[in-house]
């Protein structure tokens, strides 16, 4: 067998030939995790763009949001805007992926070298299914960015599975494990791809989000505590964190700003889940809006559209004739109406009789889901902002009622801040007079008081909430 | 049998010297069926497994004095349709790793636009697509010029114990994307024999508007002397932006005993820059994918690669002869996409000019690899999804005429 032996030397030529002719680094190019698994980083995150501070000083002037860095301060930082995708799980535990943006500060200011907290960033309630955190053009990301990475902080901004690249064909919506997960997960692939994009992070990792976000974000610091990997802070902006009382809230006929789009939203995501919010559609949502409702949110086509194609009613989620009808909320009664009126019933009527202990499928599922129902109690500090007339999310009802629960748990009050920026300076050192200041200027600016009403949750307290996290985060 | 026509004219026009033309060509289709794509296993008929089906005239007039001018026109023809081109049986679809992570617009633009329908043999459906040149033989050697292969296939093809047929061959593990240039257009191309000796000089002009861009520089020399063989092989291009781009090493090496051929060869292949990079970063940017966007685009097709294959051909005279064959493509790219493939081959002959084959490869794919076995004529394409392995059986018969 001599030709066996000339073969072992041939490869042991080969061998060294290929030793000899190497040189290049093992670990050139974008490295890849297409295995699926939650957390992993399906591929090196890929830059969309790097904006100087006068390149996006100017995008956002061009953009009619300049009056925007009033409230942050002007850029200090480039920032890079990082495109990712990550592996995740849906509402029922299946496996899917989901993309987001890491913004990255960059430039020669001591507030953007070395290394840079991390914050964690959940977006609010979007019907756009093409959200995109990763692109200045998207107004939220652009807040974010004059808020954060222009001043130094790495931002990671998950788009949440259902959005942009997911393949999941729903969104999650507030679903409490499977959102904390979603943007842990997120926060997870992002640090494996910190390297190939020079985000250099220190040990501080903030967590923050507004509206759902702002619930998605107090969801995040609960399971972040329980993983024993704990935040530094955490600051939750107008968000629904007592779902099921708030829920409860919109049935007994005072219901919220947006219901129209957030109820379907929800549904869906409940449905999804459980299985058992409906047998069917049209169970729950008049003949007019059934067919299709499961797959209408979120959607490529505009919102406006949506509405004036009658595929949602702009405020009647319930019909005119249903009762109660509490006195001011006259708008959201009508023809035709989205919800009806049947279920309606059948949801109060569980409220009356088991107010605390839900057998409604659909209470069963928010209460499930209630920040506030978890037994928990946030072992990091938490700011929770938010303007006491926010039509959208009811500031009382959420805010003001988690920061009882905690502190009923026994936490101390410096533990949880709550600020209501739609209030007057406690002192001329109250830490937040220049967020309450802010916030007075904007809405004596904005109008009369049906406009304020449309402005208030999507545009007036956003900008000043987000000033007041930083400026809360700062002290740690 | 070759069919043989005396050019009588050029014979009387040109007293002492003699000319011929020759009709030639080759007839392969196999029954294949292959594991592993995104609709499931595939049975289909295919031109080509063993050997690309052609057919071509070449010719030559012996001008005396060691002078001999030379031409070879060579067609392909895809017998399962009559065509001239055939694209992967995969379609559009590209390897995961060039797509996944990417902007979802992104992401489809390049699998249905800039790259997908580009995967494929001969699409522009070149009549010559296989070989068209002209030559002069002197007596220091011979001056080829036209579209020629390379000389680093000819090594490749040399010492891989498959001679770069069937799905088995060492070439399948590194089509998507290329890992050696088989041919190339606009080339000279000085050989010399010396003996057990030859070697081969190549100079691809470019066929843009600088002379060093597209431009091709390939070298080869083999040793065949029968018991012994051993041979190297080089091609190095620029792409049409003048960046250093596909530049494949090939070193290989055979030995003769009794019955029994071995073969071994290794191959590097570089492409830092990707070979049309400048097209696609022109049409990405047409399409307003953003700068950044398309350098990781480009990054995604720079290649860093080994290529190593062992293989042993068993002869067994009329009874034909079997080949069993291991091919590794070792990415050393972050990438990772390590591919490797093995199977068996047997071929037996009806006729000096008629043989049936049947080979069994096996391609196994690691995570973030999806090669799919292809034949000598036509690409395999990719799999369902990274690491998914396949296995391909073909069945067929060829015929030289």
């Amino acid at each position: 067998m001599k030709f066996l032996k000339w073969a072992a030397i041939s490869t042991a030529a080969i061998t060294v030939l290929a030793a000899c002719g190497g040189g290049d680094s093992p670990d050139e190019g974008s490295s890849f995790d297409l295995s699926g698994a939650p957390g992993s980083l399906i591929a090196s995150p890929t830059a969309l763009t790097t904006l100087t501070p006068a390149a996006f000083t100017a995008a956002l002037t061009q953009a009619g949001a300049a009056s925007l860095l009033q409230v942050t301060g002007a850029p200090k930082c480039d920032i890079t805007f990082n495109y990712f995708q990550y592996g995740t799980v849906g509402g029922a535990g299946e496996k899917t992926s989901a993309s987001g943006g890491i913004m990255v500060p960059g430039g020669a200011d001591p507030a953007c070298t070395g290394p840079r907290p991390v914050l964690l960033y959940a977006h609010g309630t979007s019907t756009d299914k093409n959200k995109n955190m990763a692109s200045p053009q998207d107004g939220e990301a652009a807040l974010v960015a004059a808020m954060y990475a222009a001043q130094g902080y790495i931002v990671v901004a998950p788009n949440y599975a259902g959005y942009e690249s997911s393949p999941l064909p729903y969104h999650p919506y507030l679903n409490l494990e499977q959102q904390a997960q979603d943007v842990v997960d997120a926060l997870t692939a992002a640090r494996k791809g910190f390297a190939a994009i020079n985000a250099t992070a220190n040990s501080k990792l903030f967590v923050s989000g507004y509206s759902q976000g702002g619930f998605v974000s107090m969801a995040a610091q609960r399971r972040l505590q329980l993983a024993g990997t704990p935040v530094t802070a955490g600051a939750h902006l107008s968000g629904p964190y007592n779902l099921g009382y708030f829920g409860d809230i919109v049935y007994s006929g005072r219901v919220n700003l947006g219901a129209t789009l957030f109820s379907p939203l929800l549904n869906t995501s409940f449905q999804r889940t459980y299985g058992n919010i409906y047998a069917t559609p049209s169970e729950m949502y008049e003949d007019t809006f059934a067919t299709g409702i499961e797959t209408l949110l979120p959607s490529t086509t505009p919102l406006n559209t949506l509405l004036t194609t009658g595929k949602l009613p702009a405020t009647a989620l319930f019909a005119a004739d249903s009762l109660p009808k509490p006195a001011g909320f006259e708008l959201f009664f009508g023809t035709p109406n989205l919800i009806k009126t049947s279920y309606r019933n059948a949801v109060l009527a569980d409220a009356l009789v088991n107010p605390t202990a839900p057998r409604h499928p659909l209470r069963v599922a928010a209460y499930k889901n209630d920040l506030l129902t978890q037994n928990w109690t946030p072992a990091q500090p938490m700011l929770l902002c938010g303007g006491n007339a926010d039509p959208t999310v009811f500031f009382s009802a959420n805010t003001n009622t988690a920061k009882a629960y905690f502190t009923g748990k026994g936490v101390p009050d410096q533990a949880v801040t709550v600020l209501d920026v739609d209030s007057a300076p406690t002192s001329s050192t109250d830490p937040f007079r220049l967020a309450k200041g802010g916030f007075a200027q904007a809405k004596a600016a904005a109008g009369d008081a049906a406009a304020v009403l449309q402005a208030y949750h999507g545009t007036l307290v956003p900008p000043f909430c987000n000033a007041a996290a930083r400026g809360y985060f700062a002290q740690f | 049998m070759k069919k043989t026509f005396i050019a009588t004219a050029a014979t009387l026009a040109c007293a002492g010297a003699w000319s011929q033309v020759t009709l030639y060509g080759l007839a392969d289709v196999s029954i294949t069926h292959v594991s592993g794509y995104a609709q499931g296993s595939v049975t289909s008929l295919s031109s080509g497994h063993m050997e690309g089906s052609r057919w071509g005239i070449k010719g030559e007039e012996d001008m005396g004095g060691g002078y001999k001018a030379l031409f070879t026109l060579e067609s392909r023809v895809e017998l399962d349709t009559g065509g001239l081109g055939n694209r992967p049986t995969s379609g559009n679809q590209l390897p995961d790793r060039l797509t996944a992570g990417l902007p979802p617009a992104v992401a489809a633009a390049l699998t249905n636009v800039a790259i997908g329908p580009t995967l494929g043999v001969n699409l522009n459906n070149t009549a010559f697509d296989r070989q068209a040149w002209v030559g002069l033989v002197t007596p220091v050697g011979g001056f080829l010029m036209g579209r020629q292969y390379t000389p680093a296939f000819e090594t490749f093809a040399t010492f891989d114990s498959m001679n770069t047929q069937s799905a088995l061959s060492a070439a399948q593990v590194a089509s998507i994307p290329a890992g050696l240039d088989i041919r190339y257009n606009n080339t000279l191309q000085y050989r010399i024999v010396q003996g057990p000796w030859n070697a081969a000089l190549m100079y691809g002009f470019g066929e843009g508007n600088r002379s060093a861009n597209n431009r091709l520089l390939g070298i080869n020399t083999l040793y065949k002397g029968g018991a012994f063989n051993v041979g190297v092989g080089l091609n190095s291009k620029k792409n049409s932006a003048g960046q250093q781009a596909l530049k494949t090493t090939v070193l290989g090496a055979s030995t003769a005993r009794g019955d029994w051929i071995v073969s071994g060869m290794f191959a590097r292949i570089q492409e830092p820059n990707p070979s049309a990079g400048p097209e696609l970063s022109a049409g990405l940017t047409l399409a307003g994918v953003p700068a950044p966007l398309i350098s990781t685009v480009l990054d995604r097709l720079k290649q860093d690669a080994n290529l190593i294959h062992v293989g042993a051909r068993y002869n067994m005279g009329s009874a034909g002869h079997v080949t069993v064959a291991y091919n590794q493509l070792n990415d050393k790219r972050a990438s990772n996409a390590d591919i490797s493939s093995y199977g068996v081959a047997y071929t037996y002959p009806l006729s000096k000019r008629t043989n049936l084959n049947a080979v069994l490869t096996r391609f196994n794919n690691s995570a973030n690899a999806q090669a799919a076995p292809g034949g000598n004529g036509y690409l395999g394409g990719v799999t369902a999804t990274a690491g998914r392995d396949a296995t391909s059986l073909a069945l067929g018969i060829r015929h030289s005429f």
